[in-house]
């Protein structure tokens, strides 16, 4: 299936639920915090994603190998 | 018989070309386990009429190692990167391709870990790749390696391709395989090498990794400016709507 279907598909899904939990908030047994959440899941979703792609990238960046010794050996070619 | 064929598109390497000939040869050339006396392959130059005379460079290089080895077939100007393989594959007689840059920031020796990686089982293609393991980069600033990972990790969440290194254009490609990637991709540039591994990916051809390191020779003249970022984002939202 093509990528932006696929996350199209996905939208809907996350939509229509969280629209399903915001039309009946009332009639779910949840506390104040718990509703709270629920109103607000997209944004958290979305900081959360956010938050975790930049600790990723950074923790990629920080691993990524410099080489050196790769240079070093491109040095010597010419001048055997 | 010729069973692994070297594309090498080239534009104004006349002082590299003469290097990765020889590193190719004597990498390739030597005894391992792989074959006791070197693997069997070619060289095809694809010179987009370099008007520095990387053809005649070429020419001499032929005196020396032959012309069964090292095969000219250039175009008369700069055409791209697709074209070129496609131009490279009507000469090519191995059973497997080899691209990769010709300005050394490829080193020949990794070749030879992408045919082992390649027979380990069958793979329809071996994509070296700097991000992984022991592969690595020289002569980035922290500034484009930030840009790299930020846009291989966008790739790789918008397109799960199935490959940790998109960008990089040193692989070995089953000799059919390429042609059929080759004529379904039509991308530019960054994008279409990226294209090559996403399709790959969607057609189920069975991929492989082997860390590289690579030596950017280039960076330093060629700023990734704001233009390639806009183009790259545009390539990738092409990608995303159809692939």
């Amino acid at each position: 299936m093509i990528k932006a279907v696929e996350w199209a598909i996905g939208g809907v899904v996350a939509v229509a639920i969280w629209s399903g939990m915001l039309l009946n908030l009332s009639s779910l047994d949840l506390d104040a915090f718990e509703k709270h959440l629920v109103l607000y899941v997209p944004l958290y979703a979305v900081i959360s994603f956010g938050l975790i792609s930049l600790g990723i990238i950074c923790y990629r960046v920080a691993t990524f190998r410099d080489c050196p010794e790769a240079a070093e050996e491109l040095q010597h070619v010419g001048t055997l | 018989m010729v069973k692994y064929s070297i594309l090498l598109p080239t534009y104004n390497e006349r002082e590299n070309l003469p290097l990765i000939v020889w590193l190719l040869m004597k990498h390739l050339g030597k005894s391992t386990e792989l074959s006791s006396d070197g693997i069997s392959f070619e060289i095809i130059v694809i010179d987009d009429g370099s008007p520095d005379g990387t053809q005649d460079v070429v020419k001499q290089l032929q005196q020396i190692y032959g012309s069964e080895k090292i095969v000219l077939r250039p175009r008369e100007k700069k055409l791209g990167l697709g074209t070129a393989y496609v131009h490279g594959l009507k000469y090519a007689k191995g059973e497997f391709i080899i691209i990769m840059d010709a300005d050394l920031s490829h080193h020949p020796k990794f070749i030879l870990d992408f045919i082992r990686k390649q027979k380990e089982k069958d793979y329809d293609i071996v994509t070296g790749s700097r991000y992984i393991d022991h592969g690595g980069v020289y002569g980035w600033d922290l500034k484009r390696k930030i840009i790299s990972r930020g846009a291989n990790y966008v790739a790789q969440v918008l397109l799960r391709p199935g490959a940790s290194d998109l960008t990089g254009s040193f692989r070995l490609y089953k000799r059919d395989v390429l042609q059929r990637l080759v004529e379904s991709c039509i991308s530019k540039g960054y994008v279409f090498q990226m294209e090559m591994l996403v399709r790959a990916n969607r057609a189920n051809y069975t991929l492989a990794e082997v860390p590289i390191t690579f030596v950017d020779r280039v960076y330093g003249q060629s700023k990734l400016g704001g233009n390639e970022i806009v183009s790259y984002v545009m390539g990738l939202l092409k990608l995303f709507i159809s692939t």
